[in-house]
């Protein structure tokens, strides 16, 4: 794992923030601008050919969101978390789905859910809520419950997925 | 894989493209999913799925309150195997918050997790063979389901939404003698799944009806992220109770069934084998049971952390106290402080990425879920295959609504 990460810094040298290890895991914190630069040198040159899964998570108090890769290896059973900091105002980073087609639904369910805008996706739709719901309900911001039901359902032949 | 390659030019049959709605009432959905079908007559031309019919946001919920009033809600989610992951959320917020739990304990949740399996493994075995027109087979499935059921609800108190796990241990113990009846109880599941294997493995019928329906080759399996039996039918050799064993799952002797062709003949035979390895599992974990061992740890710092006995808790006031304590302010989590744990969960790889706040509550609670990311490869497995078998394709995934939906 060290010779990953050393060679992540060899390639990328200002991309890499920060490498936390705990036991049985390692987390790559790294600009969210290079983030798939790297994932892409991960998956090519590393063996990291399985994307388990795409997270996000919102630190209202410091002004970003994250958003958390977790990249796995099947053949080294290597494991490893990449996370990129997206500033709330504008939570926009590149998207993986060319990379590992799991990133497409993946990727659509953050957005639907935290509002980060993955570019380049080749569907970027809501995929849990109504096409017309607003706002983001996992962000720390939007109330756990409200006053009403939620009730402006469009008729069928306009919610076509 | 197109099996249906009718020259329409040249027959002079001009066809038009029919969109159908496949659910989200369909029958042979098993929940809430609706796939939006493009037919060119009776050949799939393009599959879209659509989820989130049974969003319930149980993410946002886990979010809000302590980590043991989450346990419920996870019940919600893969409702035909909640063991399983009322296990997996309490394994994961013990490698939160560092706690280490008992032998017993262990070999305990060894039990219900294979437990867990084998009852979804015969409900999908039930509906599978329902959904294509084996009728006799859900009866034999059911009945093995059941008398597991039964076991549930001898160790729990619930038969279905048991909310088994707790936080560093199990709700209650078991009762004297259980573990007799559940090797009696394995015995006849094995009797169970080998009638249905005299049923349906060598059925032309079945066959037929299977064998190159729905097929994914390894590559795409991977690169679509199926895991579980799914991926293991398609010829990929994975299992996280092997690849990073947790529960002890090293020390068991037991085989990864692995398919060649990835259809869904293939799912069902891995199915098939990982239901008697499962049994071989709770058989050898039931020779290490020892009922004398305590639940949770007794030493006196583990005291405040952990739950106490529960029937001291009923006659005693300081366990009671204690009871209350743990019960509402849980363990405090570390701020900024994540882990991904997952689990080998009946459908497949079972994630859970918690984020912690510096609170008893979770700052971040995400599900990995298996059957979201298997439905994803859907339109893959379909896409150039009769109408029909999308029943059968849908069936053989085993997806399960409310896990996709969270």
């Amino acid at each position: 794992m060290a010779d990953l990460t050393n060679d992540i810094r060899d390639r990328f040298p200002d991309a890499l923030k920060e490498v936390v290890v705990t036991p049985g895991e390692t987390t790559l914190v790294v600009e969210a601008a290079q983030a798939k630069a790297i994932l892409r040198f991960m998956k090519a040159e590393r063996g990291f050919n399985y994307l388990v899964d795409v997270s996000c998570a919102h630190w209202p108090d410091e002004g970003r969101i994250d958003v958390v890769y977790q990249i796995r290896n099947l053949s080294t059973r290597e494991q490893v978390r990449v996370r990129a900091a997206l500033p709330v105002e504008d939570p926009s980073i590149e998207t993986v789905a060319d990379l590992w087609r799991t990133a497409n639904w993946l990727e659509r369910e953050v957005y639907d859910l935290m509002g980060i805008m993955f570019m380049g996706h080749p569907d970027l739709r809501r995929i849990m809520l109504p096409e017309d719901f607003e706002g983001h309900p996992l962000r720390k911001e939007y109330p756990m419950e409200g006053d009403d039901e939620w009730r402006n359902y469009l008729p069928p032949e306009e919610s076509q997925p | 894989m197109n099996r249906t390659t009718v020259d329409r030019e040249r027959l002079g049959l001009n066809t038009e493209l029919v969109t159908v709605n496949m659910g989200p009432q369909h029958p042979a959905t098993h929940g809430v999913l609706r796939i939006v079908l493009t037919l060119d007559g009776e050949v799939v031309v393009s599959a879209r799925p659509d989820v989130g019919y049974l969003h319930r946001g149980i993410e946002k919920i886990c979010e809000t309150m302590t980590l043991h009033q989450a346990i419920p809600y996870t019940d919600r989610m893969d409702y035909l195997a909640p063991v399983v992951n009322n296990l997996g959320l309490a394994m994961a917020v013990e490698k939160l918050v560092d706690f280490q739990i008992t032998e017993k304990c262990r070999v305990m949740r060894v039990v219900c997790m294979e437990l867990g399996r084998l009852s979804s493994h015969l409900l999908w075995l039930a509906t599978a063979g329902l959904d294509i027109g084996a009728g006799t087979v859900y009866f034999y499935a059911f009945t093995g389901r059941e008398r597991i059921m039964d076991l549930f609800e001898r160790m729990s108190g619930a038969r279905f939404t048991v909310s088994y796990g707790r936080i560093g241990g199990l709700a209650r113990d078991w009762e004297a003698g259980i573990e007799r009846d559940i090797l009696k109880v394995m015995d006849l599941t094995k009797d169970a799944i080998s009638e249905v294997d005299k049923l349906l493995t060598r059925n032309k019928i079945w066959c037929d009806r299977n064998q190159n329906v729905g097929p994914i080759s390894a590559e795409d399996a991977i690169d679509l992220g199926l895991s579980g039996p799914n991926l293991r039918a398609a010829g990929v050799e994975w299992d996280i109770r092997k690849a990073y064993p947790y529960l002890g799952y090293d020390r068991y002797d037991f085989e990864i069934p692995v398919g060649e062709h990835g259809d869904c003949y293939d799912r069902y035979l891995v199915r098939m084998e990982e239901m008697r390895q499962s049994i071989r599992i709770v058989e050898q974990a039931l020779k290490e049971y020892d009922p004398s061992g305590p639940l949770f740890p007794t030493d006196p710092a583990s005291q405040k952390v952990f739950l106490p006995r529960k029937d001291r808790v009923l006659t005693k006031m300081e366990e009671l106290i204690h009871q209350f304590i743990v019960a509402t302010e849980g363990p405090k989590t570390e701020r900024g402080k994540e882990i991904y744990f997952s689990i080998e969960a009946t459908k497949g790889e079972l994630g859970f990425y918690l984020v912690g706040s510096g609170t008893n509550v979770a700052h971040r609670c995400h599900f990995r879920s298996p059957c979201f990311v298997n439905l994803q490869a859907l339109p893959v497995m379909v896409e150039g295959q009769m109408v029909a078998d999308v029943v059968a394709t849908v069936a053989s995934l085993d997806p399960v609504l409310g896990e996709v939906d969270r």
